[in-house]
């Protein structure tokens, strides 16, 4: 606990994560490159977002850093410890540092367990505390997240959904780990409890000073609560940059037509949106070269053929992976090539 | 009538006054019966003009959903219609009560005037059949004049208008990805040219980007045939985006009700402004590293109440306000709000 070679948090390196896939039957495997080289690291007391669509991986990086799956190549150092390989008896004793909080926060609480009891679950398994300890130490977390003392008592199926969410966030940050993975934590609830989970977000980070792993697919919400975003697509992640830069000067074609899709609460701003098209590629079938290229509406010859790295072109703090971002200029425009239809995956 | 409503406010609400095709009355659903029955749409009225997109918002328990399976009798026990009308003006320019109508009424007007498709569209389409055999089935049902030939053809023709290729008929539905079925989907509920769709949270289970192709399907279908489209979504942000009117709903009851451009630039109903102030977009715009909260949960209206149901937890609420329900009426043009403090008067907190 003492040593720290670095001082980031967590430090990801070609982090990479297949699946068997296909169908037996017909006489194939293939491979599933759910995660497929991703490079990330969280500073302390950091949010980073991570953005992307349904299929990108996002949620397999927050498995694999959590070590709820084991990733098939790369490294994770959690506060400069290699843990991407540990076995589970190994793994168990460094769980203290990192929890995880899931988006659907019906299924991911015990029905048949107080309240009480699985906010305690995490001191209870590693067998600390006495009894009485235990009990305040659940009573503090109850009062940071917002919930009456009485729910202690209570069991999940009594709770809303926003209520159920808090439980969540008190039984992950009740042993203080230094980073906190929230796979879309406030996606299954509506806006108003949304608000409310969010801004108890911000405000334990606060008062807990933890690092956090910010999954969502709303860019609004990533928006709103990172210092730094992270855009994934079909496991890679394409961008990744400040929070005030992505929003201002998104350089990757995707990144910009994710923002030009997301629907913006006012209907006065008339804007150009740019729909892609073709659909995502399989992540079993990735198109070569770019894995963008397939629905790039500014796509070149280069970008069939050759992948592009992600690296820092115009400025350090603003990596992307695509070959037509320049230095000075910055990304392509995608609003330009509108007319120019993008090719349909094969 | 094909003005462009995509961009420019003044454009959507001059659509409005036309004829009306579906006017709902007092609509009130119970689920349940007794003194258990939940109340979970009260004395509902609503009209959806020939061309528009309304959209009808509200969160969780709102019953925003509830009304369109009462609208098109698709509401299965324990949920029971107690009260109201929904008035469809047919083609012939006759009316039709849809909650009086009979099977055989309802069974002519579903698909060729009014369809609707559901949220879980993508789960809705037949497995064991091909793409274009489901949307051919619809034809030969309701336009038996055509021939198979004919039916074919208007299929692809309906494909290409969501944007999937032809080549696509031959396709199971599991072949398709979510978006492809969901447009396949609202393919389907429009190859009859219906006057009326209604379309329960289409694109809530999609990615922003196929989300963003749907929607444009949705509106360009309003645009070029005419068709009322009556949305019902819980993200303002898609409200904002297609919308012509809004109906915003709070515990079984419109609170407001406005074009989309009055809404959003003078919300009027407390709620309606704690929605807004919830939107992360929003409070980013103001520079807030912090949402509004709306404190407590949407109540279950057991009792017709006396009180405003929003009172408990609304920051204005006064003692008028827990005595007497507010009904909703007029402040401007196209603007009315179910609320004794209306406006902007105490939301500087």
């Amino acid at each position: 606990m003492t040593e720290l070679p670095t001082d980031d948090v967590l430090t990801v390196r070609g982090l990479t994560k297949f699946y068997a896939g296909g169908s037996r039957m017909r006489g194939g495997r293939q491979q599933v490159r759910a995660v497929d080289g991703v490079d990330l690291t969280i500073g302390p007391g950091e949010i980073l977002g991570l953005v992307g669509e349904s299929g990108s991986g996002k949620s397999t990086v927050g498995r694999c850093v959590t070590r709820l799956t084991r990733p098939t190549s790369g490294s994770i150092e959690l506060l400069g410890r290699e843990i991407g390989h540990l076995s589970d008896r190994r793994m168990r004793p460094l769980r203290q540092d990192v929890h995880i909080v899931f988006q659907d926060p019906y299924s991911s609480l015990n029905p048949r367990m107080t309240v009480g009891d699985i906010i305690a679950e995490p001191l209870r398994q590693q067998g600390l505390r006495s009894r009485p300890e235990r009990r305040r130490e659940v009573e503090d977390m109850l009062e940071r997240t917002g919930l009456r003392a009485q729910t202690r008592s209570r069991y999940p199926h009594e709770l809303s959904g926003g209520q159920r969410q808090r439980v969540a966030l008190a039984r992950a940050l009740i042993r203080r780990p230094k980073l906190l993975v929230a796979d879309e934590p406030a996606s299954a609830l509506d806006v108003s409890v949304q608000a409310a989970i969010l801004n108890l977000l911000l405000e334990l980070r606060q008062a807990l000073n933890f690092s956090c792993l910010f999954i969502s697919h709303d860019l609004s919400v990533v928006e709103f609560i990172s210092d730094r975003i992270a855009v994934m697509y079909l496991g890679r992640i394409v961008e990744l940059t400040t929070r005030e830069r992505l929003f201002t000067a998104a350089q990757h074609p995707y990144t910009q037509a994710l923002l030009s899709a997301a629907p913006v609460p006012d209907p006065i701003v008339a804007r150009d949106r740019v729909v892609l098209t073709g659909e995502l590629p399989s992540a079993a079938a990735m198109p070569s070269g770019c894995r963008f290229h397939t629905r790039c509406p500014v796509a070149v010859d280069r970008c069939r053929t050759e992948d592009p790295v992600l690296t820092a072109v115009t400025s350090a703090d603003h990596q992307v992976a695509c070959h037509l971002v320049d230095p000075v200029l910055g990304g392509p425009d995608i609003t330009t090539a509108r007319s120019a239809h993008a090719d349909h995956p094969a | 009538m094909t003005g462009s409503g995509w961009a420019s406010t003044a454009l959507r609400t001059s659509q409005v006054d036309t004829e009306p095709v579906l006017d709902i009355r007092g609509l009130t659903v119970d689920y349940g019966v007794g003194d258990g029955a939940v109340h979970a749409a009260s004395e509902v009225d609503l009209v959806l003009h020939r061309g528009e997109v309304l959209g009808l918002a509200g969160e969780s328990g709102s019953g925003k959903s509830t009304l369109a399976y009462a609208v098109t009798r698709l509401l299965r026990p324990p949920g029971v219609i107690t009260g109201g009308e929904a008035w469809f003006h047919t083609a012939e320019g006759g009316e039709v009560d849809l909650l009086a109508a009979d099977a055989e009424q309802l069974r002519k007007l579903r698909w060729s005037e009014i369809a609707v498709v559901f949220q879980s569209a993508m789960h809705a389409l037949n497995p064991v059949m091909t793409v274009g055999a489901q949307l051919t089935d619809v034809l030969e049902v309701h336009r038996p004049h055509l021939s198979r030939h004919q039916r074919r053809e208007r299929a692809v023709e309906l494909l290409r208008m969501v944007g999937i290729t032809g080549d696509r008929l031959g396709s199971y539905p599991h072949q398709l990805s979510g978006g492809m079925r969901q447009r396949v989907m609202i393919a389907m509920a429009v190859a009859c040219d219906p006057k009326v769709l209604i379309a329960d949270e289409p694109t809530t289970a999609l990615d922003v980007t196929i989300q963003a192709g749907v929607l444009e399907v949705i509106r360009t279908l309003c645009r070029t045939l005419d068709t009322a489209v009556l949305l019902i979504t819980h993200d303002l942000g898609v409200v904002a985006e297609v919308a012509d009117r809004v109906v915003v709903m709070y515990a079984g009851r419109p609170v407001e009700q406005a074009s989309v451009g009055s809404l959003f630039a003078e919300p009027q109903h407390p709620y309606t402004m704690g929605l807004m102030g919830a939107l992360p977009a929003n409070a980013l715009r103001s520079g807030d590293r912090r949402l509004a909260e709306i404190p407590g949960l949407v109540p279950a209206p057991v009792d017709d109440p006396d009180e405003c149901q929003f009172a408990p937890r609304c920051p204005r609420a006064t003692e008028k306000c827990r005595t007497e329900r507010p009904l909703l009426r007029e402040l401007g043009t196209d603007h009315s709000v179910a609320c004794h403090h209306p406006g902007r008067e105490v939301t500087s907190d």
